[in-house]
């Protein structure tokens, strides 16, 4: 097989670029640069000479991209993941998963999607990651709050922990509510009081 | 169809992808007077930074349509040359709306006052550029897409000035809501843009405007309504619906009288997210150059489409026009000029007809 392809990868997102560049790595890629905004891009360019740009479909660095490419007619070309081997699922794939690439003249769309692919499995475990790690934060905070309801409930109304406990479930379920929203009502209404 | 049989669009849940720019008007104003749901339809906006990304998910079915650059469904392929997938319009949504913007400190060193019109301040700006030393750091103009209304006036602007826009500076693309700040933190030494990021640099004193471009090349067509060719196949009613109601809503907008109104909706944080005061001298025609200069009138700066006007016909002629002009710096491709649906503005003013 020819050389490797070299890639520049640019994402403001530094663990998502981080597990976007250890699995291009691990696929036998070079990774070239990696950017974390579009500071200095055309320079890197010029420098690096990549095969592939890999950067985030939201980022407004690639209109810088897209200047280069179009009115200046230097390396890289657009699009890889407009391929016409790839049609149209490729593209929703790639649109989706918030991946755009930019190929070097000559660069074959066949050549460049594996790479892509990458990226976007990527991006997707990245938003994944977030989601889940969004889940857990509000389930610790949801948890906190229930507990500080149940040391009101302690403090103010003398109970143990066990029937403070009781106490909240029992409203939850007798108003149809969940145990958060007790514990929020409970903390407004026994902070409010002196 | 008759007046008495209703429209029935195949998909009537719809979203829409705008720029944060005045003429994004006629989208923020169908959804917020109901024009939508007139014609069976529940619009959901959304607003995009840039025109590459904006394609992008055009393209890649994240929205039905879109307020597009006029030049972008006829260059796609240069764009994109591997993309199989074609765009096309139906109707122009508004002429001109754009200026060309030199940083105050720019346009002190051409030792210009706010007073000189444009070809003053083109001609100064050769002069300057002729007296750089060679080999000093170029001077840097933005625009807001490669094929776009933008980079065509600012090439004329530049060529009738007698510079040449490929040697004597670099022209870069910006998306249009960064202009200001890139222009404050000397990233760049002007832009051609739309409104009100023309203004708001006056406003702020960050920047002088030299020419309004509907001065340099009248009646531009400057933003579309834009669709995939396959998304247009599958859902013509639903196309025609939407065409509909945002010719009335241009309708709407053509009348100066309502503008003011235009103004105080799309500065609204869920639409533009801007002063009224920003937003409001354009859609008045009024051009505040910058300084202590006091606004001078530039009528037609946002030319909107109307039913009795044919600002809005998407005629091949106008199509051929900015391909002309796009031809000067780029090959264009055969048959590009289909991408412009005469036929289709034609059964929307039809269709209105009989519905009245």
């Amino acid at each position: 097989m020819s050389k490797p392809l070299g890639i520049m990868l640019v994402d403001d997102q530094p663990e998502r670029a981080e597990m976007v560049g250890r699995q291009l790595r691990a696929a036998g890629y070079r990774l070239l640069v990696q950017l974390t905004s579009a500071e200095g891009l055309l320079q890197h360019v010029d420098a690096h000479r990549p095969d592939i740009v890999l950067i985030d479909i939201e980022s407004p660095d690639r209109d810088i991209l897209e200047s280069l490419t179009i009115i200046n007619r230097q390396n890289p070309t657009p699009v890889a993941m407009f391929s016409a081997r790839g049609g149209s699922d490729f593209i929703s794939r790639a649109v989706e998963a918030g991946v755009s690439a930019y190929m070097a003249e000559g660069m074959s769309a066949e050549r460049v999607a594996p790479a892509i692919e990458i990226a976007m499995a990527q991006f997707r475990n990245f938003q994944q990651l977030r989601q889940s790690l969004e889940r857990t934060q509000k389930q610790l905070q949801e948890r906190k709050t229930i507990e500080r309801a149940k040391g009101l409930l302690m403090a103010r109304k003398g109970l143990d922990e066990d029937a403070a406990h009781r106490t909240l479930r029992n409203i939850a379920m007798n108003s149809n509510s969940t145990m958060l929203a007790v514990a929020e009502q409970i903390i407004n209404h026994l902070q409010s009081q002196p | 169809m008759t007046a008495a049989t209703p429209l029935t669009p195949e998909k009537p849940h719809l979203k829409l992808l705008y720029l944060r720019l005045t003429d994004s008007a006629p989208l923020i104003v169908a959804r917020e007077m109901g024009l939508f749901a007139r014609f069976g339809l529940e619009v959901q906006l959304q607003r995009e930074t840039s025109w590459a990304t904006l394609r992008d998910k055009l393209i890649g079915g994240v929205a039905d349509a879109a307020a597009m650059l006029a030049p972008m469904p006829l260059t796609l392929k240069q764009a994109l040359p591997h993309c199989e997938e074609r765009l096309l319009t139906g109707l122009i949504l508004s002429c001109n709306g754009n200026a060309i913007t030199l940083s105050t400190e720019l346009h002190a060193r051409l030792g210009l006052s706010a007073a000189d019109a444009g070809g003053a301040a083109g001609s100064a700006l050769a002069a300057y550029l002729r007296r750089r030393t060679p080999g000093a750091t170029p001077l840097k103009l933005a625009t807001v897409y490669p094929f776009s209304s933008h980079t065509l006036q600012l090439r004329h602007w530049l060529r009738s000035s007698g510079i040449d826009p490929d040697r004597d500076l670099q022209i870069q693309v910006l998306p249009p809501e960064q202009m200001v700040e890139r222009l404050k933190r000397g990233d760049i030494d002007g832009y051609c843009v739309g409104e009100p990021w023309n203004t708001i640099a006056a406003q702020r004193g960050l920047g002088t405007i030299v020419a309004a471009c509907n001065a340099l090349l009248p009646a531009m067509p400057e933003k579309v309504l834009a669709a995939t060719e396959s998304w247009h196949a599958r859902n013509p009613r639903t196309h025609l619906a939407l065409r509909a109601a945002l010719l009335q809503a241009c309708s709407w907008l053509a009348d100066r009288g309502q503008r003011r109104d235009a103004a105080t909706i799309l500065a609204r944080e869920e639409y533009l997210d801007l002063e009224p005061g920003s937003l409001a001298p354009s859609l008045n025609d009024q051009l505040h150059a910058g300084g202590d200069q006091p606004p001078s009138a530039n009528p037609g700066w946002h030319l909107f489409a109307h039913t009795d006007s044919d600002c809005g016909r998407p005629s091949g002629d106008k199509a051929q026009q900015l391909l002309g002009l796009c031809e000067r710096f780029s090959p264009i491709s055969a048959g590009a000029e289909k991408a412009f649906r005469e036929d289709l503005y034609q059964q929307t003013l039809d269709f209105l007809q009989r519905r009245k």
